[in-house]
């Protein structure tokens, strides 16, 4: 009775009360494990060593060609010769095996890490770009710590702020972009359902710079 | 005060953002109580209403994963729509 008359006449005592219901419902909607981003950036990072030594072996230098889903996996065209004119039509009556051809001219179909991220991720279809950019990079994966992109015509320029996911390979750069850009090529195809040139990365300091160019999707 | 900002920077890479979030709601939410149990508020409303600035600041500033629509907020929402409600009404009456 004192207890009561102590506890639910006193204001401050049931504001605290209502602040603990609060935090205490709160965390039983958070997950209870959630995504372990350290282990799944180790993996994406061990994941290029294979992709690393395929370009290596093929001497694969031209730039990648990122491809929308199918079957729900995003993958990546690395021609071996010349540069491709990236059309969807194209690439939809390739063959879909490792060595492949896309209009006579020889390449690769490699699986970039980023291509299981954005599957497992399930990517809403309202999404815009910078919205699944910033849903798959900065919260699903914590890869970056902000995104910001511009698009004008065919050309996507995405900026990512603090990246944390480093590449030490640098055929698998070179072609396919650092993991972050890679992922963003895989992000921006399978929004654009069209095929994305990664064209070029520049670093400076604490961000990284992803030059993309949206292909069409006849050709 | 370097000292703090340092700390704050190690806790931002040892902690997940979750782990962050739920101790920025708590500080925030026990920092609401003391000051204005301190500043001698009566009103459970203002009490609430800065709970619910408190959750939904933490929420955009971390923007935590959850497994279900977020209850919590919602709840907080109503509440808060309801005591300016109630003020609105009170001022036009």
């Amino acid at each position: 009775m004192a207890y009561s008359y102590l506890v639910l006449l006193n204001i401050p005592f049931i504001a605290l009360g209502v602040a603990c219901v609060i935090i205490g419902l709160d965390l039983l909607l958070l997950p209870d494990s959630p995504v372990p981003t350290h282990q799944i950036r180790g993996m994406m990072e061990g994941a290029c060593v294979n992709i690393e030594a395929l370009l290596e072996e093929f001497d694969a230098s031209e730039r990648a060609v990122y491809l929308p889903p199918r079957d729900g996996r995003v993958y990546a065209f690395v021609p071996l010769g010349k540069k491709v004119n990236p059309s969807l039509q194209m690439f939809e009556k390739a063959p879909l095996r490792v060595l492949t051809e896309v209009s006579g001219e020889p390449g690769l179909f490699v699986f970039p890490p980023g291509s299981e991220v954005v599957r497992i991720s399930v990517l809403s279809e309202d999404y815009g770009v910078e919205e699944a950019l910033n849903y798959v990079l900065v919260d699903f994966l914590e890869a970056v710590q902000s995104v910001k992109t511009v698009e004008e015509g065919g050309r996507v320029v995405v900026e990512m702020k603090v990246p944390r996911m480093n590449t030490d390979f640098p055929r698998f750069q070179r072609v396919l972009g650092s993991v972050a850009s890679s992922v963003v090529g895989c992000v921006l195809a399978s929004v654009l359902m069209k095929p994305v040139v990664f064209s070029d990365e520049e670093i400076n300091g604490d961000s990284v710079r992803g030059f993309f160019e949206v292909g069409s999707s006849f050709g | 005060m370097e000292i703090a900002f340092v700390g704050s920077l190690r806790l931002g890479v040892l902690l997940d953002r979750h782990k962050q979030y739920v101790l920025t709601l708590s500080v925030l939410l026990l920092a609401t109580v003391v000051s204005l149990s301190a500043l001698g508020e009566r009103s459970l409303e203002v009490y609430l209403s800065l709970f619910a600035v408190s959750y939904f600041a933490s929420t955009a500033l971390f923007r935590p994963r959850r497994i279900t629509f977020d209850f919590v907020g919602a709840a907080l929402f109503v509440v808060f729509c309801f005591i300016v409600f109630q003020k609105v009404m009170a001022i036009l009456s």
